[in-house]
């Protein structure tokens, strides 16, 4: 029995906003699941299919074996959630809170233990959630997820408001829970996050999943593309004219930061391109990155099923990939700075 | 026993909030000024304190639903819209669970604070008034304590229904001055539309029964009825029948309880039947 299993899952609001299509999730019991995508993909929404806060239009969902319709309760008493963007109760105090959550779950227990866990400290724990700091109802929405120690974790977007040590301090605490036998499905728009802690990721975009497999499987297929960032004194008017390099898959020139990045189909590439930048201005700096993970989700965003680099190997088949690629390259320009 | 422990928690959260008690204060206050200020012997059939709470009814009737308006509109659509009801709902509790638990906490939260100025009154009423009817006073208060839940009902049961904090309090507002201000408002009233309907749409007799019933179905109306008959033993003109025989049974006091019962669970009911499919976003 999995953990998560989606068949089919659509989602559409309205007429025609297609928030989720045809989504075949699977993720084991146990293990972490990494749901990458920016912000709008269907993360969120997923989710709610999931815990019965949205219906499905089309397809099903179910957790634990439990039918997401039918059988909702059943899934909560074992699931732990941390929703996205939801307030907390403003009046109550933190201990409270957890408390609640006891409760509710008929679990007994020293609430202290559960703020050792996730950082926060007594005497936040008895001031008020309206006093607390986003990262502080972050960690107390965490806590409240933990309570009763679920068999399965579905954190939106755990980092968001988090400070770098409060993130890292998230992973680990992911991991701990992983060690113990709990599965983690959580949702992240930042690479790096799930890069360090997952077992498997999921790429989501446009609603559809367009890459599912361990990250050394998916950094496999991507290759040695690498990345080569050049700065210059000036950008002479008439560009590099780098696409007629041997090995140049593209490249985009920023004539404010004097700057031109290069993609290369591999790091040998990267001397050719040097000495073209050379030949045309005085270098000032260069800056080289290895086939990075950013680049390879972006790369699967930007081709929408992910095909050209797996070779049609994955999960998700799309009849439409045409229309798809249209529609998320034109959308790709903004949502990258949201990535980064 | 979720919805119990929904209800504590929503309690002790509605109860350090200062709205709310601002809202009964005003009540407090409105008691102090009726029952401090209204005459020690006014003559007539009726003893000081049967004029006092017949005044406290009559104003009341009004200014009660006001303030339950104010305690109970927001008590879902509020966790709605801040998305508070995601961790609620994370949680293994049932959309019912939610429902009760919010009806039972704010419905403390208003008895809690009605109780006070009851208790306020009483005192008032025993340095005033030579005589004080003890069950007289326990009835009527058990009677504004009743009226109390059915309009915490009526909000929750909006609540339950509406989405944002426009549309809950567009919509607490407009039961309230639909079923308790124009209901009852002389010669503009539900009354009046239907004797016209009957006579002169439909050429049919008068049927004065029905019009005098349908000022009833008002639980505003009904409150004051029931307060007048079964508690205060005042009697009540401006009927459009004439009752010589006695009232049908469902013109009576104790129906006006029947009545002020199904405004509790109507609205409820309604709320429950949307809230329960409703999706969360």
């Amino acid at each position: 029995m999995a953990a998560i299993e989606t068949n089919g899952l659509t989602k559409v609001f309205g007429d025609s906003v297609v928030a989720v299509e045809d989504l075949d999730l699977e993720v084991e019991q146990g293990e972490v699941y990494g749901f990458l995508g920016h912000n709008g993909a269907g993360k969120s929404t997923t989710i709610d299919i999931l815990l019965d806060f949205l219906h499905p239009t089309d397809g099903s969902a179910s957790v634990l074996g439990h039918d997401t319709r039918e059988e909702s309760l059943a899934i909560r008493e074992r699931v732990g959630v941390l929703p996205e963007g939801a307030k907390l109760y403003d009046r109550l105090t933190g201990r409270e809170h957890i408390e609640f959550a006891m409760e509710i779950k008929g679990v007994d227990g020293d609430p202290d233990d559960i703020f050792e866990r996730v950082g926060l400290d007594r005497d936040d724990a008895d001031r008020t959630v309206g006093e607390y700091s986003k990262g502080m109802c972050q960690r107390l929405g965490l806590g409240m997820a933990l309570v009763g120690d679920p068999d399965l974790l579905i954190l939106d977007e755990p980092s968001s408001g988090l400070d770098p040590t409060g993130m890292s301090e998230m992973r680990d605490l992911i991991r701990e829970e992983a060690d113990d036998g709990t599965a983690v499905f959580f949702s992240s728009h930042l690479l790096t996050e799930v890069e360090a802690v997952c077992d498997r990721i999921g790429i989501l975009s446009d609603g559809k999943l367009v890459a599912q497999d361990s990250i050394e499987v998916l950094r496999e297929r991507f290759g040695g593309e690498a990345t080569i960032e050049v700065t210059v004194d000036a950008v002479p008017d008439d560009g590099f004219d780098l696409e007629t390099v041997d090995g140049v898959l593209g490249s985009t020139v920023d004539p404010e930061e004097d700057t031109v990045v290069v993609e290369c189909e591999d790091s040998t590439v990267r001397g050719d391109v040097v000495q073209r930048v050379g030949e045309a201005a005085t270098i000032i700096d260069i800056v080289s990155e290895e086939a990075s993970l950013e680049s390879m989700f972006e790369e699967y965003v930007r081709n929408g099923t992910g095909e050209e680099l797996a070779g049609g190997d994955l999960d998700s088949e799309s009849a439409d990939g045409s229309t798809k690629s249209e529609e998320s390259a034109s959308s790709n320009g903004s949502e990258t700075e949201v990535a980064r | 026993m979720n919805w119990l422990t929904i209800a504590k928690k929503d309690f002790r959260d509605a109860r350090r909030s200062k709205i709310l008690w601002g809202a009964l204060l005003i009540f407090n206050v409105f008691i102090v000024a009726v029952l401090g200020t209204n005459s020690t012997d006014p003559g007539g059939p009726y003893s000081a304190a049967q004029v006092g709470m017949s005044t406290m009814v009559g104003v009341g009737m009004f200014f009660l639903p006001l303030i339950m308006l104010v305690i109970a509109y927001l008590s879902i659509t509020g966790e709605q819209e801040s998305g508070s009801i995601k961790y609620l709902l994370g949680l293994p509790n049932t959309r019912l669970d939610v429902l009760v638990g919010k009806l039972v906490g704010r419905t403390a939260v208003a008895m809690l604070g009605i109780g006070v100025a009851l208790v306020v009154g009483a005192l008032i009423m025993s340095v005033r008034f030579d005589e004080v009817p003890v069950g007289q006073y326990a009835g009527f208060s058990l009677m504004i304590l009743y009226f109390t839940a059915v309009y915490v009902a009526i909000a929750v049961g909006v609540s339950a229904l509406c989405r944002t904090r426009a549309r809950a309090l567009a919509g607490t507002l407009g039961v309230y001055f639909v079923f308790s201000v124009l209901w009852i408002f002389p010669s503009f009233n539900p009354q009046t539309a239907v004797s016209y309907v009957v006579e002169d749409l439909l050429g049919l007799a008068a049927m004065p029964r029905l019009y005098d019933l349908i000022l009833h179905l008002s639980p505003s109306y009904a409150f004051s009825i029931a307060n007048y008959e079964l508690v205060l033993d005042m009697t009540r003109g401006g009927y459009m029948g004439t009752y010589v025989d006695g009232f049908p049974f469902y013109l009576q006091g104790w129906f006006m309880l029947v009545i002020l019962l199904a405004w509790f669970v109507a609205p409820l009911a309604i709320g429950y039947a949307r809230f329960r499919k409703a999706e969360l976003s």
